[in-house]
């Protein structure tokens, strides 16, 4: 799991070298979206897991990715990670991060789609 | 009183001015059609549309940034007020110019001419004079379509009638006054800001989706004729599936864009002309069944997309289903546009626009069709991807759509105890990370031979 944090934190941090492929973005986010076995016996979100997907939706700004890479069909990639930050986030502990949720859904420069999965997201069916 | 001549001009030589430029969307036109250029969203009528100081010594047009001939756009059938500046000529002959006049134009095509009228004329020092407010003689056409009037400007005193020049325009019309951009413009964080200064005005749009829909449309007289003339040429754009693009103007700048750049750009098209439609989502509905089952895990198109000739996915090996989750499997090695799920959460999907018109629903995908598609008992699912839906609820859309659009449901799923299970990279943090990591497709069902009863296909319809 700690490579596919470290790929994640990569797409955040603009340098020189060419980002990952958005296929493993994607690999990387399903793996770290998965909830953990805790020392209680509950299943929760890693901490760093948690740390990654609250950085995505504080981060304002494309994500740097390979420049041959495959992309999204619906949404661009920046978006795309945002819209499943918040829906994991929400499905983890929504209580805790509801105010960074509603920011995405408020937020000016949300694609209509994204702020309406994270109204989704803040009221659970 | 001195009569035009033959060819429009004035019978008594030159005027001691000419015709200097030619504001369409001047401050205080009522009805013509804001548009923006999408290299720098500013306004294209913000300045005048017409500017001599684009004309070479020849009279031919001269491209910016010399000066300019930029178009003008107005609902179809309006009658328009335009602002003329004169330029006074230099030396003692422009003396004379100052003082009332009657001045206006004659057409050399089927395009109206602009009224004469009386006006004071006053130059300043640079020899220009204040903005007169002119108008046509009579109305544009009143259909969608491209007009090109060539105006020969006259100058009448008491003494005769003058040259005053030429000038030559095009004029597009629309249906009706565009709608608000707001729905379609928003732009795209992280790509370009939308820099303009000129935020409150909001029935706007790019001159190209007025040029190109006028020209596309043009006669076509109600929302479902503007909308199949519009997906039946958008080819012509020469605009692309699959650039990186998700919003308009992004998309205008690099060439084309993906679906969910496309169903804005349709609706933007279709808003130029004042004609509403709307735009749904349906994303990939991920359900897991078991440890290693899952339904669905990706839609799969075999088609090209616009101005494509091949899907631009790499080859990827899939194993068709034709006739069904428990028939052959067929290996096939191609490459197919897959919109990926996740499980368990909304992530990728497709982008369509819908019209309803004479009660009647119709799906226009302008990324993979040339035409509409009726929709026959069809409700429009609410756009807040609340819940999933089957498409069993949803009229015909999977048999007169659905069916045709996406080949293939891409699942994990078993048959005859082989599991074919879609998976992205076990270790993606493994190997060259800017590579593409081993995606592996399970099975690819052919979508009209997956049943309604049972599991079926289910959406999240989003906006």
């Amino acid at each position: 799991m700690a490579s596919a944090h470290d790929l994640l934190w990569r797409t955040l941090q603009p340098d020189d070298a060419p980002g990952p492929h958005w296929d493993r973005v994607v690999a990387a986010l399903h793996e770290i979206s998965r909830p953990q076995a805790t020392a209680g016996g509950q299943a929760a979100l890693h901490p760093e897991s948690e740390r990654v997907l609250r950085a995505f939706l504080e981060h304002e700004g494309g994500l740097v990715l390979s420049p041959d890479t495959s992309v999204p069909h619906s949404m661009p990639p920046h978006e795309m990670v945002r819209a499943h930050a918040v829906q994991v986030l929400a499905r983890a502990d929504l209580a805790k991060h509801r105010a960074l949720i509603q920011h995405v859904a408020d937020h000016p420069q949300s694609s209509d789609r994204l702020a309406s999965i994270a109204r989704a997201a803040l009221r659970p069916e | 009183m001195t009569s035009l001549s033959s060819n429009g001009t004035g019978g008594n030589g030159p005027a001691p001015f000419s015709i200097h430029s030619v504001h369409f969307c001047h401050p205080h036109a009522r009805d013509a059609i804001v548009m923006r250029d999408p290299e720098d969203d500013a306004l294209i009528g913000a300045t005048p549309e017409w500017d001599r100081r684009g004309r070479d010594p020849a009279g031919r047009v001269r491209v910016a940034p010399a000066g300019r001939n930029a178009p003008a756009a107005y609902p179809a059938g309006t009658q328009p007020d335009i602002e003329v500046v004169f330029a006074r000529v230099a030396g003692p002959e422009g003396d004379a110019a100052a003082g009332e006049w009657a001045v206006g134009a004659t057409s050399a095509t089927d395009a109206p001419a602009v009224a004469e009228a009386r006006v004071t004329l006053a130059f300043d020092a640079q020899g220009l004079s204040a903005p007169v407010t002119l108008r046509l003689d009579r109305p544009l056409m009143g259909r969608i379509g491209v007009s090109s009037p060539r105006w020969t400007w006259h100058a009448r005193r008491a003494d005769g009638v003058m040259a005053v020049g030429t000038s030559e325009h095009t004029i597009y019309t629309t249906w009706r006054r565009p709608l608000d951009a707001a729905p379609w413009a928003r732009p795209v964080y992280g790509t370009y800001p939308n820099p303009s200064p000129d935020a409150g005005v909001a029935n706007w749009t790019y001159a190209k989706l007025v040029a190109w829909t006028c020209e596309w449309a043009a006669g076509a007289d109600n929302p479902k004729a503007i909308c199949d003339a519009i997906i039946a040429n958008t080819h012509k754009s020469t605009l692309q599936y699959y650039v990186f693009a998700w919003d308009v103007r992004t998309m205008l700048l690099q060439g084309g864009g993906l679906c969910g750049g496309w169903y804005k750009m349709f609706q933007g098209m279709a808003a130029a002309h004042g004609v509403a439609v709307e735009r749904r989502s349906y994303s990939v509905d991920w359900r897991t069944l078991d440890d290693q089952a899952a339904l669905w895990c990706a839609i799969v198109v075999r088609e090209p997309g616009l101005n494509r000739t091949a899907p631009v996915e790499q080859a990827s090996r899939f194993h068709d289903a034709d006739h069904g989750a428990d028939g052959t499997v067929r290996e096939v090695t191609e490459p197919r546009y897959r919109f990926w799920g996740a499980p368990g959460s909304i992530h990728d999907g497709h982008c369509v626009n819908l019209l309803q018109h004479d009660g009647e629903w119709y799906v226009y995908d302008v990324s993979f069709f040339k035409h509409a598609v009726a929709l026959r008992d069809f409700t429009l699912p609410p756009p807040d991807q609340q819940r999933r839906l089957g498409t069993s609820g949803l009229g015909n859309f999977r048999t007169a759509y659905l069916n045709e659009a996406v080949a293939y449901m891409l699942g994990s799923l078993r048959v005859r105890g082989t599991l074919y299970q879609s998976r992205h990279c076990s270790d993606p943090g493994s190997g060259p990370h800017h590579t593409p990591c081993v995606t592996e497709n399970g099975l690819t069902v052919r979508t009209a031979t997956v049943p309604d009863d049972g599991p079926g296909i289910t959406f999240f319809w989003g906006p």
